[in-house]
């Protein structure tokens, strides 16, 4: 709107007139669906989605496989079902480790936010840890193979196998990453306590916890 | 204004809400590992996994509400991150379903039969290995052994997926034209398998006259319908000619 525009004063802002003989165009303001959240939390937790579904997909094939199979064994016969509790109970430790150095870099005290992202990674690698013992067990004493099982179904081993294995996967990811943001809150690039990186970092390993929690019931318990 | 008058909670708060969720999976964990330990008491297993998934479920929305901080976001991203869960409902529901059709697998049904498996002695040639249902890549290749100027036919050797072989057709003969028709006895779960011709705007024909296999006058095994999975190329009575 020009200011030597006569009929400015006396007209409404959204339909005064501007030489052309129409209405002003009115600028569109989307509307606030996500508040505060940033783009790339959005877009983080929209990959998340789609990962969900992975994994929904991979259980869903795994119950099919199995409530069609009546000779499939019980899990917790040969599955470690007390390690793998101890790797449930890692995770959720690890879990609160990362919300707690979130916190920490919001307050800008990156040193302790390091810390327990340090910590929050080295409780991954455990995880892994105990992934590879978990399966040379299973290799070498079992009788499991990726594709095969001496004492059932064959699909028994392939689904847990890869059921467990892209979860490790997303585990060794998520180490990465972290390691990654601890390098760069190391580097001092969350002092000023905008810790929005580590946050969407937090969410990926938020996720992997999840996740694991399904995984453990569905796959160890039931 | 609202947003100033929102209470933003302090670390402390924030921290006793991180240890206090923290102790709710630990115990939820506990728990899960006892109801599992309910089964040596004789409690039907079907029992025993609804409680064990409810006390999951449990433990992944504490997790997803207060450590990936749903709470403090909006009703659309809430909605977004329930999306799986739709999700993982609807392929629940589909997926028994797709088990269950013929074209599955997992489907036991009786062998089809199609006007290809029958040569021109009138003998049936079942090829592949499968216990269940006929491939329709099954019927093509056997389609394609038959069928005049494609492979040899010969009625005492059933069709073998060697013969598709590319430099088997150096060695194929005409077949020997067969006038004489024959019947071939289709069961009822057979002929329901039929399926109609493709392309074609003519009225499918009766089950009676599909169980009733006419071999064209030259060539061999000419089909009365397309099979599941073909084309309408080559399942032409002019094309077999």
């Amino acid at each position: 709107m020009t200011s030597d525009s006569p009929s400015t004063t006396t007209h409404d802002a959204h339909h005064a007139p501007h030489g052309h003989g129409h209405a002003a165009p009115v600028p569109f303001i989307p509307p606030d669906i996500f508040r505060h959240a940033s783009n790339g939390k959005v877009g983080m937790w929209i990959f998340l989605i789609t990962d969900a579904m992975t994994f929904a997909g991979f259980l869903i094939g795994y119950a099919m496989l199995r409530m069609r199979n009546p000779e499939w064994p019980t899990p917790d016969k040969y599955l470690g079902m007390a390690l793998s509790a101890v790797a449930t109970f890692l995770l959720i430790c690890s879990s609160v480790t990362m919300v707690l150095g979130q916190s920490y870099g919001e307050l800008k005290q990156p040193r302790k936010m390091l810390r327990y992202l340090l910590l929050t990674a080295f409780g991954g690698i455990i995880f892994l840890g105990i992934q590879v013992y978990e399966y040379q067990h299973l290799f070498h004493s079992a009788g499991m193979s990726f594709s095969n099982f001496l004492h059932g179904p064959p699909q028994f081993a392939s689904t847990f196998f890869i059921v467990t294995g892209f979860h490790g996967f997303h585990v060794f990811s998520g180490v990465v990453y972290l390691l990654i943001m601890a390098l760069r809150t190391a580097m001092g690039k969350y002092d000023n306590g905008d810790v929005n990186h580590v946050e969407i970092c937090g969410l990926f390993w938020h996720f992997v916890d999840l996740v694991w929690i399904l995984v453990f019931t569905f796959v160890y318990l039931i | 204004m609202a947003a100033a008058a929102h209470h933003m909670p302090t670390f402390e708060e924030k921290k006793a809400l991180y240890f206090r969720v923290f102790w709710y999976l630990v115990g939820l964990t506990v728990i899960e590992l006892l109801f599992v330990q309910l089964h040596y008491l004789h409690v039907p297993k079907v029992i025993v996994s609804i409680l064990v998934c409810v006390a999951s479920v449990g433990k992944a929305v504490l997790v997803g509400y207060y450590y990936m901080h749903l709470n403090h976001e909006t009703k659309w991203l809430k909605f977004i991150a329930l999306l799986p869960i739709i999700a993982f409902f609807y392929a629940a529901v589909l997926a028994p379903d797709s088990t269950s059709r013929p074209e599955s697998k997992y489907f036991f049904a009786p062998d089809r039969v199609y006007p290809e498996h029958i040569s021109g002695s009138g003998e049936l040639h079942q090829v592949g290995s499968h216990e269940g249902n006929v491939d329709p890549r099954d019927a093509a290749a056997i389609r394609s052994t038959d069928a005049p100027g494609g492979l040899a036919h010969n009625p005492d050797q059933p069709a073998t997926a060697n013969e598709n072989a590319p430099g088997a057709t150096a060695h194929a003969e005409p077949a020997a034209p067969k006038a004489a028709p024959f019947v071939v006895n289709v069961s009822a779960d057979e002929q329901a398998y039929q399926a109609p011709p493709l392309f074609s705007t003519a009225p499918v024909p009766a089950q009676s006259a599909v169980a009733t296999v006419k071999p064209p006058a030259v060539g061999v095994g000419a089909p009365a319908a397309a099979p599941v999975g073909g084309t309408s190329s080559g399942d032409t009575e002019e094309d077999w000619k």
